[in-house]
């Protein structure tokens, strides 16, 4: 009995050391597995590693990289002759010529953009560059250097670096050409901004550049700015459309300044600027929208219309006199298609001249200057887009002379 | 481009022809259709202005980004009203009219349109634009497979 009983529990305590070896095995292979796709996935690993070195090193490996850019062919016939439009090119009557045809490439862009998440959220930034830099030539390979546009991080709610000021048009027109009153700048600077869901809300510090016109008509940039233009903007997101308001303030300055006829002024002085812009899209039927623009203020100068007219005028002992400038325009886009659309704008810009200031040379500060533009765009694949478009600029200077410019434009774009 | 309006239009179809469905099956309206109605025309304006390529011309690329992103947070905003919606319909009455099993599918439906709503208001939070057409295409899929359930079953 008592042998049975040892045999028993022998054979007993020999199938829980059987199991807890087959137990042990088990575990052993399952350590082994683990290891073995461990080596795997590092070996994996360092190839890939291998496989990217010398093509593309970023600074983290969280970053997110992106490359773009636009092909960008547009050909322009201007009778008289002129390529870009802007209320300074339209020639006036005495200087008509013949007409002229160009083609150019340089719109082109090149971009690259970065994400990098950070605790404060995503870190992004922006370099972009076209290739307005210098003219070359046309006669034989046509050589452009290129120009910087943005250059420009975000994160949270702060902007800093080179790219478009607060104070230009919130919403533009779907035009090839520029808009006659365009209030179009880009510059250094550092904004603040806060969102929420229908608003958005912008404060923004810009690098200051005064304008000013002399008895001659000529238009000096004092390089004696010590303030930073303030631009305070609302951006409103209804269900309408979009909207903003934009409000600028700005220091005039100069500090002995040389006129355009070698002497200097015997003064330092400076007055505040301002400007006010309201731009809206507005939607009609379907995808059609109406846009509009509409800005003025006293010693605006170089944001409206590429600085066609000045901030104000500067006479022979530095006494500053601001001018009031003004502009507006109105443009309805109508899609006939899904990828055929058309844009009819109508524009117009003007001052308010203290022409007592202006003792001669009154020909070269302008007055006022409309446009209309019509075109036709045709998205022949995503991304693609052939357009063509009429333009009809007039011009006027306070000597009373007038010109006006006919534009046909043909383009050819495509964005990578 | 063409692509995203048939993506919008589809998912607005679907989630018209639910509520239509449903208030044209007799007995109390427990749902608003005009409600409905303005807000798949939101939607699908939303889906269509969050194509913003090369029209215009001013913008930066991260302005571009911003615009994208704020559409799509209101997409993904309407997305959710639309799924709190289905919700109350189904706590009312509408569960009631379905069978266990179909109850079970149709609130799983709603919970993946949910879902959907988070997944792009997480990628727009993170300007993460480059996976915002395979969130809307979720999204779309999301409300096909529910209306292939219940569409049919309920569009009479």
């Amino acid at each position: 009995m008592g042998a049975r009983i040892v045999f028993l529990l022998g054979c007993f305590l020999g199938m829980l050391h059987a199991d807890a070896a087959v137990e042990e095995l088990r575990e052993e292979i399952e350590r082994l597995t683990q290891r073995l796709d461990q080596i795997e996935k590092e070996k994996l690993q360092e190839k890939q590693a291998s496989q990217q070195k010398g093509f593309l090193e970023l600074t983290s490996d969280q970053t997110v990289l992106g490359v773009g850019g636009r092909i960008d062919l547009q050909s322009i016939w201007g009778w008289p002759e002129g390529a870009l439009f802007a209320d300074s090119r339209i020639p006036l009557e005495s200087a008509h010529d013949n007409a002229q045809m160009k083609m150019s490439a340089r719109d082109s862009r090149l971009w690259v953009k970065s994400r990098t998440p950070t605790e404060y959220g995503a870190l992004r930034t922006l370099v972009e560059i076209d290739f307005w830099g210098s003219d070359g030539n046309e006669k034989n390979v046509n050589g452009h250097n290129p120009r910087l546009r943005h250059a420009y991080l975000q994160i949270g709610g702060l902007t800093a670096g080179q790219t478009n000021s607060a104070f230009n048009a919130f919403v533009t027109v779907d035009t090839i050409s520029f808009i006659i009153n365009d209030t179009f700048v880009r510059q250094p600077l550092i904004r603040l901004s806060f969102e929420n869901e229908t608003l958005g809300y912008d404060l923004s510090f810009e690098q200051p550049e005064t304008t000013l016109v002399d008895k001659n008509g000529a238009i000096l940039t004092p390089q004696d700015d010590v303030v930073p233009d303030i631009i305070a903007r609302v951006r409103y997101y209804p269900s309408w459309g979009e909207a903003a308001l934009a409000v600028m303030g700005r220091s005039i300055a100069q500090d002995h300044t040389s006129l355009s006829d070698t002497t200097q002024t015997t003064k330092k002085d400076s007055a505040f600027g301002y400007g006010v812009n309201l731009s809206a899209k507005i939607k009609t039927f379907d995808r059609d929208d109406i846009r509009f623009d509409a800005q003025y203020g006293k010693g605006m100068g170089r944001y409206l219309a590429y600085d066609a007219y000045a901030a104000g005028f500067i006479d022979d002992a530095g006494n500053i006199a601001l001018q009031k400038s003004y502009g507006w325009h109105v443009g309805y886009r109508h899609y006939w298609a899904k990828t055929w659309r058309s844009t009819l704008a109508w524009a117009y810009a003007a001052t308010k001249n203290d022409s007592r200031v202006l003792h001669a040379k009154k020909e070269l500060v302008n007055k006022s200057a409309s446009s209309l533009q019509a075109n036709l765009f045709w998205n022949a694949v995503p991304n693609g887009l052939v357009g063509v478009e009429y333009v009809k600029g007039k011009r006027e200077v306070f000597s009373g002379k007038q010109g006006d410019i006919d534009l046909a434009l043909l383009i050819f774009r495509y964005d990578f | 481009m063409v692509k995203k309006i048939f993506l919008a239009c589809s998912v607005m179809a679907c989630l018209g022809g639910c509520y239509r469905e449903y208030a044209s099956n007799g007995g109390e309206v427990t749902y608003d259709v005009r409600d409905h109605k303005l807000q798949s025309t939101t939607l699908k304006e939303l889906m269509l202005r969050l194509d913003v390529s090369i029209s215009d011309n001013y913008k930066s690329e991260l302005e571009k980004e911003d615009t994208r992103v704020r559409y799509a947070l209101r997409l993904s905003s309407d997305v959710q009203k639309v799924a709190d919606r289905l919700k109350e319909m189904a706590h009312k009455d509408f569960n009631k009219r379905l069978s266990n099993e179909d109850a079970r599918i149709y609130n799983e439906s709603v919970e993946r349109l949910e879902n959907c709503a988070h997944a792009i208001e997480k990628v727009a939070k993170n300007y993460e634009v480059e996976h915002l057409d395979s969130k809307i295409a979720n999204l779309k899929q999301s409300c096909v497979a529910c209306h292939s359930r219940f569409g049919v079953a309920y569009g009479r």
